[in-house]
Protein backbone atom coordinates (compact mmCIF):
# COMPACT_ATOMS: atom_id res chain seq x y z
CA UNK A 1 0.00 0.00 0.00
CA UNK A 2 1.18 3.29 -1.13
CA UNK A 3 1.72 5.97 2.05
CA UNK A 4 0.10 9.04 0.61
CA UNK A 5 -3.22 6.61 0.46
CA UNK A 6 -2.94 5.65 4.07
CA UNK A 7 -2.38 9.33 4.88
CA UNK A 8 -5.57 10.01 3.66
CA UNK A 9 -7.57 7.10 5.37
CA UNK A 10 -5.90 8.79 8.45
CA UNK A 11 -6.91 12.28 7.84
CA UNK A 12 -10.12 12.27 6.51
CA UNK A 13 -12.46 9.75 8.09
CA UNK A 14 -15.65 9.84 6.45
CA UNK A 15 -19.10 8.26 6.97
CA UNK A 16 -19.39 5.86 4.13
CA UNK A 17 -22.72 5.82 3.06
CA UNK A 18 -24.59 9.38 3.47
CA UNK A 19 -25.73 10.18 0.34
CA UNK A 20 -23.89 14.51 1.25
CA UNK A 21 -20.43 12.88 1.40
CA UNK A 22 -20.65 12.59 -2.60
CA UNK A 23 -21.24 16.03 -2.92
CA UNK A 24 -18.87 17.56 -0.13
CA UNK A 25 -15.22 17.04 0.81
CA UNK A 26 -14.00 18.12 4.01
CA UNK A 27 -10.01 19.16 4.52
CA UNK A 28 -8.43 19.69 7.67
CA UNK A 29 -5.62 22.10 7.24
CA UNK A 30 -3.39 24.03 10.30
CA UNK A 31 -0.62 27.22 10.07
CA UNK A 32 2.64 25.55 11.59
CA UNK A 33 3.26 27.30 15.09
CA UNK A 34 0.96 28.58 17.92
CA UNK A 35 -1.64 30.23 18.30
CA UNK A 36 -3.17 28.10 15.36
CA UNK A 37 -5.43 28.72 13.17
CA UNK A 38 -7.06 25.98 11.33
CA UNK A 39 -9.35 25.63 8.14
CA UNK A 40 -11.70 23.43 7.60
CA UNK A 41 -11.95 23.79 3.52
CA UNK A 42 -15.46 22.47 2.16
CA UNK A 43 -15.49 21.38 -1.73
CA UNK A 44 -19.15 21.72 -3.25
CA UNK A 45 -20.33 19.46 -6.04
CA UNK A 46 -21.61 22.35 -8.78
CA UNK A 47 -24.76 23.81 -8.13
CA UNK A 48 -25.18 22.35 -5.06
CA UNK A 49 -24.75 25.14 -1.03
CA UNK A 50 -23.97 24.46 2.09
CA UNK A 51 -25.65 26.69 4.68
CA UNK A 52 -24.47 29.99 6.44
CA UNK A 53 -24.92 30.03 10.01
CA UNK A 54 -28.64 31.37 9.71
CA UNK A 55 -29.59 28.93 6.83
CA UNK A 56 -32.72 31.49 6.97
CA UNK A 57 -36.21 30.25 6.25
CA UNK A 58 -35.09 26.38 5.69
CA UNK A 59 -31.99 24.34 5.88
CA UNK A 60 -29.54 23.89 8.35
CA UNK A 61 -25.99 25.34 9.51
CA UNK A 62 -23.01 23.28 9.55
CA UNK A 63 -21.88 21.58 12.81
CA UNK A 64 -18.35 21.23 14.02
CA UNK A 65 -17.59 19.33 17.56
CA UNK A 66 -13.81 19.64 18.25
CA UNK A 67 -11.89 16.65 19.92
CA UNK A 68 -8.64 18.86 20.76
CA UNK A 69 -5.26 17.89 22.78
CA UNK A 70 -5.23 19.07 26.64
CA UNK A 71 -5.87 22.42 27.36
CA UNK A 72 -6.70 24.02 24.14
CA UNK A 73 -9.07 26.56 23.32
CA UNK A 74 -11.37 26.71 20.48
CA UNK A 75 -12.36 30.24 19.01
CA UNK A 76 -15.21 31.58 17.23
CA UNK A 77 -15.78 29.52 13.98
CA UNK A 78 -15.57 32.05 11.45
CA UNK A 79 -18.11 31.83 8.70
CA UNK A 80 -17.16 34.27 5.06
CA UNK A 81 -19.59 36.54 3.90
CA UNK A 82 -22.62 34.18 2.22
CA UNK A 83 -24.36 34.35 -0.68
CA UNK A 84 -27.90 35.00 -0.56
CA UNK A 85 -30.19 32.70 -2.52
CA UNK A 86 -33.75 34.09 -3.43
CA UNK A 87 -36.44 31.09 -4.66
CA UNK A 88 -39.58 31.91 -4.95
CA UNK A 89 -40.79 31.31 -1.38
CA UNK A 90 -37.50 30.69 0.61
CA UNK A 91 -34.57 32.79 1.23
CA UNK A 92 -31.54 30.83 2.21
CA UNK A 93 -27.89 32.28 2.82
CA UNK A 94 -25.13 29.89 2.11
CA UNK A 95 -21.95 28.83 -0.17
CA UNK A 96 -21.52 27.07 -3.75
CA UNK A 97 -18.66 25.66 -4.89
CA UNK A 98 -16.07 26.21 -1.72
CA UNK A 99 -16.29 27.25 1.50
CA UNK A 100 -13.06 27.75 4.07
CA UNK A 101 -14.66 28.41 7.85
CA UNK A 102 -11.65 29.38 10.16
CA UNK A 103 -10.97 29.11 14.16
CA UNK A 104 -8.24 29.81 16.26
CA UNK A 105 -6.83 27.14 18.49
CA UNK A 106 -4.69 28.48 21.72
CA UNK A 107 -2.92 25.86 23.00
CA UNK A 108 -2.28 26.04 27.00
CA UNK A 109 0.39 28.69 28.50
CA UNK A 110 3.57 27.47 29.35
CA UNK A 111 3.34 24.13 26.68
CA UNK A 112 6.87 24.20 25.65
CA UNK A 113 5.86 22.60 22.65
CA UNK A 114 2.58 22.92 20.73
CA UNK A 115 1.24 19.58 19.09
CA UNK A 116 -1.24 17.33 19.42
CA UNK A 117 -3.84 15.56 17.13
CA UNK A 118 -6.84 17.92 16.47
CA UNK A 119 -10.19 16.18 15.05
CA UNK A 120 -13.19 17.86 13.89
CA UNK A 121 -16.39 16.03 13.77
CA UNK A 122 -18.54 17.64 10.94
CA UNK A 123 -22.02 17.30 9.95
CA UNK A 124 -23.66 19.48 7.48
CA UNK A 125 -26.85 19.40 4.94
CA UNK A 126 -26.45 20.14 1.34
CA UNK A 127 -28.62 21.57 -1.25
CA UNK A 128 -29.55 21.72 -4.36
CA UNK A 129 -32.73 20.92 -5.94
CA UNK A 130 -33.65 18.45 -2.68
CA UNK A 131 -31.25 18.15 0.40
CA UNK A 132 -28.82 15.39 1.68
CA UNK A 133 -27.36 14.91 4.90
CA UNK A 134 -23.48 14.66 5.14
CA UNK A 135 -20.87 13.95 8.10
CA UNK A 136 -17.07 13.66 8.13
CA UNK A 137 -14.56 13.33 10.77
CA UNK A 138 -11.22 14.35 10.32
CA UNK A 139 -8.24 14.83 11.93
CA UNK A 140 -4.82 16.24 11.60
CA UNK A 141 -1.05 16.84 14.13
CA UNK A 142 -0.69 20.06 14.92
CA UNK A 143 3.19 21.28 14.20
CA UNK A 144 3.94 18.50 12.59
CA UNK A 145 4.46 19.76 9.05
CA UNK A 146 1.27 17.93 7.38
CA UNK A 147 -1.63 20.20 5.91
CA UNK A 148 -0.35 23.49 6.25
CA UNK A 149 -2.51 26.55 6.17
CA UNK A 150 -0.12 28.82 4.19
CA UNK A 151 0.15 32.44 5.29
CA UNK A 152 -0.93 33.25 1.98
CA UNK A 153 -4.02 31.04 2.18
CA UNK A 154 -4.87 32.30 5.25
CA UNK A 155 -4.38 35.86 4.37
CA UNK A 156 -7.07 35.09 1.24
CA UNK A 157 -9.04 33.24 3.76
CA UNK A 158 -9.12 36.35 5.65
CA UNK A 159 -10.10 38.65 3.08
CA UNK A 160 -13.55 36.74 2.97
CA UNK A 161 -14.63 37.57 5.93
CA UNK A 162 -16.46 39.87 7.03
CA UNK A 163 -15.64 43.45 8.11
CA UNK A 164 -16.37 45.15 11.28
CA UNK A 165 -19.41 48.04 10.29
CA UNK A 166 -17.05 50.62 11.65
CA UNK A 167 -15.01 50.49 8.30
CA UNK A 168 -18.57 51.43 6.50
CA UNK A 169 -19.13 54.61 8.52
CA UNK A 170 -21.64 53.25 10.77
CA UNK A 171 -20.81 54.40 14.75
CA UNK A 172 -23.48 52.57 16.19
CA UNK A 173 -27.11 50.38 15.79
CA UNK A 174 -30.23 50.91 18.18
CA UNK A 175 -32.52 47.50 18.62
CA UNK A 176 -36.37 48.64 19.42
CA UNK A 177 -39.13 46.58 18.43
CA UNK A 178 -42.55 47.66 17.37
CA UNK A 179 -46.07 46.21 17.90
CA UNK A 180 -48.63 46.74 15.41
CA UNK A 181 -52.16 44.44 15.23
CA UNK A 182 -50.55 41.83 16.41
CA UNK A 183 -48.02 41.87 14.38
CA UNK A 184 -43.91 42.19 15.38
CA UNK A 185 -40.94 44.24 13.53
CA UNK A 186 -37.41 44.59 14.72
CA UNK A 187 -36.44 47.55 13.88
CA UNK A 188 -32.43 48.72 13.70
CA UNK A 189 -31.87 52.47 14.07
CA UNK A 190 -28.04 53.38 12.60
CA UNK A 191 -26.05 56.19 13.13
CA UNK A 192 -23.28 57.17 11.29
CA UNK A 193 -22.64 58.38 8.27
CA UNK A 194 -22.06 55.14 5.80
CA UNK A 195 -19.50 55.17 2.85
CA UNK A 196 -21.94 52.79 0.58
CA UNK A 197 -25.68 52.85 0.71
CA UNK A 198 -26.49 49.96 2.30
CA UNK A 199 -28.98 47.46 0.40
CA UNK A 200 -29.82 44.34 2.84
CA UNK A 201 -29.22 43.28 6.42
CA UNK A 202 -28.82 39.08 6.62
CA UNK A 203 -29.57 38.50 10.10
CA UNK A 204 -28.17 36.19 12.53
CA UNK A 205 -30.86 33.56 13.74
CA UNK A 206 -32.22 34.68 17.37
CA UNK A 207 -32.94 32.18 19.78
CA UNK A 208 -36.94 32.09 20.54
CA UNK A 209 -37.82 34.14 17.21
CA UNK A 210 -38.38 33.29 13.61
CA UNK A 211 -37.84 36.13 11.14
CA UNK A 212 -39.56 36.58 7.74
CA UNK A 213 -36.61 37.01 5.69
CA UNK A 214 -38.81 37.87 2.98
CA UNK A 215 -39.61 40.61 4.79
CA UNK A 216 -36.33 42.47 5.84
CA UNK A 217 -36.12 45.74 3.99
CA UNK A 218 -34.16 49.24 4.46
CA UNK A 219 -34.06 52.87 3.74
CA UNK A 220 -30.36 52.73 4.77
CA UNK A 221 -30.53 54.49 7.85
CA UNK A 222 -32.83 51.87 9.44
CA UNK A 223 -33.25 48.38 9.25
CA UNK A 224 -36.95 46.58 9.76
CA UNK A 225 -36.78 42.56 10.41
CA UNK A 226 -40.55 41.22 10.57
CA UNK A 227 -40.22 38.59 13.46
CA UNK A 228 -42.92 36.27 15.44
CA UNK A 229 -42.21 35.33 19.18
CA UNK A 230 -41.95 31.72 20.24
CA UNK A 231 -43.71 33.09 23.59
CA UNK A 232 -45.44 36.28 24.67
CA UNK A 233 -42.93 36.60 27.43
CA UNK A 234 -40.47 36.25 24.87
CA UNK A 235 -37.75 39.16 24.78
CA UNK A 236 -35.21 40.71 22.21
CA UNK A 237 -32.13 42.36 23.50
CA UNK A 238 -29.86 41.84 20.77
CA UNK A 239 -29.36 40.96 17.07
CA UNK A 240 -26.83 40.23 15.00
CA UNK A 241 -25.86 40.32 10.95
CA UNK A 242 -24.51 41.41 8.08
CA UNK A 243 -25.33 44.78 6.67
CA UNK A 244 -24.25 44.42 2.38
CA UNK A 245 -22.72 47.72 1.06
CA UNK A 246 -21.14 47.84 -1.84
CA UNK A 247 -21.13 43.95 -2.21
CA UNK A 248 -19.48 44.22 0.62
CA UNK A 249 -20.83 42.37 4.75
CA UNK A 250 -19.82 44.17 7.73
CA UNK A 251 -21.07 42.76 10.77
CA UNK A 252 -23.23 44.31 13.22
CA UNK A 253 -24.24 44.10 16.39
CA UNK A 254 -27.80 45.90 17.27
CA UNK A 255 -28.49 46.25 20.90
CA UNK A 256 -31.96 47.44 22.85
CA UNK A 257 -31.89 50.76 24.54
CA UNK A 258 -33.02 49.39 27.75
CA UNK B 1 -69.23 61.03 -23.83
CA UNK B 2 -71.41 57.76 -23.52
CA UNK B 3 -68.07 55.67 -24.21
CA UNK B 4 -66.00 58.06 -21.94
CA UNK B 5 -68.59 56.90 -19.28
CA UNK B 6 -69.02 53.28 -20.70
CA UNK B 7 -64.48 53.41 -20.45
CA UNK B 8 -64.82 54.71 -16.38
CA UNK B 9 -67.30 52.40 -15.60
CA UNK B 10 -65.05 49.55 -16.82
CA UNK B 11 -62.36 50.55 -14.74
CA UNK B 12 -64.11 50.96 -11.66
CA UNK B 13 -65.46 47.43 -12.48
CA UNK B 14 -62.09 46.50 -12.70
CA UNK B 15 -60.26 48.12 -9.91
CA UNK B 16 -63.19 46.38 -7.89
CA UNK B 17 -62.45 43.09 -9.15
CA UNK B 18 -59.05 43.26 -8.68
CA UNK B 19 -59.18 44.17 -5.25
CA UNK B 20 -61.68 41.68 -4.30
CA UNK B 21 -59.24 38.73 -5.28
CA UNK B 22 -56.28 40.76 -3.40
CA UNK B 23 -58.56 40.95 -0.31
CA UNK B 24 -59.81 37.33 -0.67
CA UNK B 25 -56.31 36.44 -0.85
CA UNK B 26 -55.21 38.32 1.88
CA UNK B 27 -58.23 36.64 4.37
CA UNK B 28 -57.15 33.28 3.41
CA UNK B 29 -53.93 33.22 5.32
CA UNK B 30 -53.44 30.89 8.36
CA UNK B 31 -51.88 32.78 11.55
CA UNK B 32 -51.41 31.81 15.00
CA UNK B 33 -54.43 32.60 17.48
CA UNK B 34 -57.13 33.42 14.52
CA UNK B 35 -59.50 30.93 12.91
CA UNK B 36 -58.15 28.81 10.24
CA UNK B 37 -59.79 29.45 6.63
CA UNK B 38 -61.67 26.44 5.87
CA UNK B 39 -59.74 24.56 2.60
CA UNK B 40 -60.31 20.98 1.33
CA UNK B 41 -57.99 18.53 0.03
CA UNK B 42 -58.24 14.90 -1.55
CA UNK B 43 -55.91 12.34 0.17
CA UNK B 44 -54.18 9.10 -1.76
CA UNK B 45 -56.95 7.31 -1.51
CA UNK B 46 -59.03 9.35 -3.33
CA UNK B 47 -61.44 11.14 -0.92
CA UNK B 48 -61.72 13.97 0.06
CA UNK B 49 -60.94 15.80 3.50
CA UNK B 50 -62.55 19.54 4.45
CA UNK B 51 -60.99 21.16 7.53
CA UNK B 52 -64.58 22.20 8.80
CA UNK B 53 -65.74 18.42 8.95
CA UNK B 54 -63.29 18.04 12.57
CA UNK B 55 -64.77 21.32 13.95
CA UNK B 56 -65.03 19.62 17.33
CA UNK B 57 -61.83 17.94 17.36
CA UNK B 58 -57.94 18.56 17.67
CA UNK B 59 -56.59 18.80 13.92
CA UNK B 60 -52.99 18.62 13.96
CA UNK B 61 -51.24 19.18 10.46
CA UNK B 62 -47.85 17.56 9.47
CA UNK B 63 -46.14 18.98 6.06
CA UNK B 64 -44.32 16.13 4.53
CA UNK B 65 -41.85 15.01 1.81
CA UNK B 66 -40.72 11.25 1.87
CA UNK B 67 -37.80 11.97 0.29
CA UNK B 68 -36.50 14.88 3.11
CA UNK B 69 -34.17 13.40 4.85
CA UNK B 70 -35.27 15.16 7.80
CA UNK B 71 -38.77 13.39 7.45
CA UNK B 72 -37.23 10.18 7.17
CA UNK B 73 -35.74 10.72 10.03
CA UNK B 74 -37.92 11.82 12.36
CA UNK B 75 -40.37 8.42 11.07
CA UNK B 76 -37.16 5.90 11.15
CA UNK B 77 -36.68 7.06 14.54
CA UNK B 78 -39.99 6.57 15.36
CA UNK B 79 -40.96 10.26 16.55
CA UNK B 80 -43.96 10.60 14.37
CA UNK B 81 -45.55 7.35 14.15
CA UNK B 82 -45.09 7.12 17.76
CA UNK B 83 -46.91 10.57 18.35
CA UNK B 84 -49.54 9.58 15.75
CA UNK B 85 -50.68 6.35 17.66
CA UNK B 86 -51.07 8.77 20.94
CA UNK B 87 -52.76 11.27 18.93
CA UNK B 88 -55.40 8.75 17.24
CA UNK B 89 -56.02 7.13 20.72
CA UNK B 90 -56.99 10.52 22.45
CA UNK B 91 -59.30 11.31 19.19
CA UNK B 92 -56.91 13.93 17.71
CA UNK B 93 -57.04 13.88 13.42
CA UNK B 94 -53.66 13.96 12.36
CA UNK B 95 -53.77 15.71 8.92
CA UNK B 96 -50.36 14.62 7.11
CA UNK B 97 -50.17 17.02 3.93
CA UNK B 98 -47.63 16.88 0.84
CA UNK B 99 -47.49 20.00 -0.78
CA UNK B 100 -44.58 18.45 -3.46
CA UNK B 101 -45.38 19.86 -6.71
CA UNK B 102 -45.69 17.27 -9.74
CA UNK B 103 -42.75 19.09 -11.17
CA UNK B 104 -40.26 18.72 -9.00
CA UNK B 105 -38.14 15.46 -9.06
CA UNK B 106 -39.37 14.88 -5.05
CA UNK B 107 -43.25 14.01 -6.32
CA UNK B 108 -44.24 10.78 -5.63
CA UNK B 109 -47.71 9.44 -6.80
CA UNK B 110 -50.34 8.61 -4.62
CA UNK B 111 -49.57 4.55 -4.41
CA UNK B 112 -45.88 4.86 -3.57
CA UNK B 113 -46.52 7.66 -0.69
CA UNK B 114 -49.34 5.27 0.69
CA UNK B 115 -46.46 2.33 0.42
CA UNK B 116 -43.47 4.28 1.42
CA UNK B 117 -45.57 5.66 4.95
CA UNK B 118 -47.03 2.30 5.28
CA UNK B 119 -43.09 1.21 5.56
CA UNK B 120 -42.77 4.03 8.25
CA UNK B 121 -45.73 2.61 10.44
CA UNK B 122 -47.45 5.93 9.78
CA UNK B 123 -50.77 5.97 11.80
CA UNK B 124 -52.25 9.50 10.35
CA UNK B 125 -56.26 9.95 9.67
CA UNK B 126 -55.12 10.43 5.83
CA UNK B 127 -52.63 11.56 3.82
CA UNK B 128 -53.72 14.86 1.38
CA UNK B 129 -52.64 15.70 -1.23
CA UNK B 130 -51.96 19.64 -2.48
CA UNK B 131 -49.51 19.21 -5.17
CA UNK B 132 -50.71 22.75 -6.27
CA UNK B 133 -49.80 23.95 -3.26
CA UNK B 134 -53.07 26.31 -2.03
CA UNK B 135 -52.83 25.03 1.37
CA UNK B 136 -49.36 24.86 2.15
CA UNK B 137 -49.15 28.71 0.80
CA UNK B 138 -52.56 29.37 3.02
CA UNK B 139 -50.61 28.25 6.10
CA UNK B 140 -47.38 29.69 4.70
CA UNK B 141 -45.74 26.28 5.29
CA UNK B 142 -41.89 26.50 4.81
CA UNK B 143 -40.42 23.09 5.41
CA UNK B 144 -41.09 19.38 6.16
CA UNK B 145 -41.50 18.29 8.58
CA UNK B 146 -43.73 21.62 9.27
CA UNK B 147 -46.18 20.94 12.21
CA UNK B 148 -49.91 23.49 13.02
CA UNK B 149 -52.19 23.08 15.17
CA UNK B 150 -55.72 23.77 15.52
CA UNK B 151 -58.09 23.56 18.36
CA UNK B 152 -61.16 22.43 18.81
CA UNK B 153 -62.45 25.70 18.45
CA UNK B 154 -60.96 25.78 14.53
CA UNK B 155 -58.24 27.84 15.90
CA UNK B 156 -54.30 27.75 14.99
CA UNK B 157 -53.06 27.49 18.33
CA UNK B 158 -49.50 25.95 17.22
CA UNK B 159 -47.31 26.90 14.26
CA UNK B 160 -43.65 25.40 14.18
CA UNK B 161 -41.34 22.64 14.39
CA UNK B 162 -41.95 19.01 15.84
CA UNK B 163 -39.12 20.05 18.67
CA UNK B 164 -36.18 21.61 19.15
CA UNK B 165 -33.68 18.65 17.61
CA UNK B 166 -32.94 19.46 14.09
CA UNK B 167 -30.45 17.36 14.01
CA UNK B 168 -31.76 14.18 15.80
CA UNK B 169 -28.71 14.14 18.11
CA UNK B 170 -30.17 15.47 21.79
CA UNK B 171 -30.80 12.57 24.51
CA UNK B 172 -33.22 15.17 26.05
CA UNK B 173 -35.44 17.10 23.47
CA UNK B 174 -38.57 19.55 23.57
CA UNK B 175 -41.29 18.47 21.66
CA UNK B 176 -43.09 21.28 21.10
CA UNK B 177 -46.22 19.73 19.57
CA UNK B 178 -46.66 17.28 22.37
CA UNK B 179 -46.36 19.72 24.93
CA UNK B 180 -49.10 22.08 23.01
CA UNK B 181 -51.64 19.03 22.69
CA UNK B 182 -51.41 18.00 26.44
CA UNK B 183 -51.53 22.21 27.19
CA UNK B 184 -54.92 21.81 25.11
CA UNK B 185 -55.98 18.24 26.86
CA UNK B 186 -55.51 20.08 29.86
CA UNK B 187 -57.37 23.37 29.25
CA UNK B 188 -54.43 25.38 29.50
CA UNK B 189 -53.04 28.58 27.41
CA UNK B 190 -50.62 26.98 24.94
CA UNK B 191 -47.18 28.54 26.17
CA UNK B 192 -45.41 28.31 23.05
CA UNK B 193 -47.31 29.15 20.10
CA UNK B 194 -44.11 30.10 17.07
CA UNK B 195 -41.53 28.68 16.53
CA UNK B 196 -38.89 28.72 14.00
CA UNK B 197 -39.72 25.05 11.78
CA UNK B 198 -36.52 23.09 10.44
CA UNK B 199 -36.16 21.00 7.44
CA UNK B 200 -36.12 20.73 3.42
CA UNK B 201 -37.69 23.78 2.19
CA UNK B 202 -41.91 22.46 0.98
CA UNK B 203 -40.92 22.15 -2.88
CA UNK B 204 -43.69 23.79 -4.55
Amino acid sequence: MKPILCSLLLHSITAFGMPGNDTVQVQLLATEAAPFTVALKFTIKPEWYLYWKNPGDAGLPIEVKWDLPEGYRVGELLHPTPSKFVYDEVIAYGYKRELVLLCTLTPPPGTPRAGGTVRANIDWLVCKESCVRGSATTELVLGSGESILTKEELDFHTHALPVPSSNLGVSSANLRVESKDDELTAVIDLTGTPSHRITDFYPEMIPNFVIDHHGITTDGATIRIPIRSYETSSTLQEMRGLLVANGIAYELVARGSQ
Amino acid sequence: MKHAAAFLFLMLAMSFASRATAADAKGAKASVGKEVPDFTLTDITGKTHKLSEYRGKVVVLEWTNPNCPFVVRVYKDGIIPQMQKEAASKGIVWLTINSTSKSHKDFEPNESLRETYAGWNASHSALLVDAEGTVGRMFDARTTPHMFVINEQGTLVYDGALDDDPRGSKSQRINYVINCLNELEGGEEVRTATTKPYGCSVKY
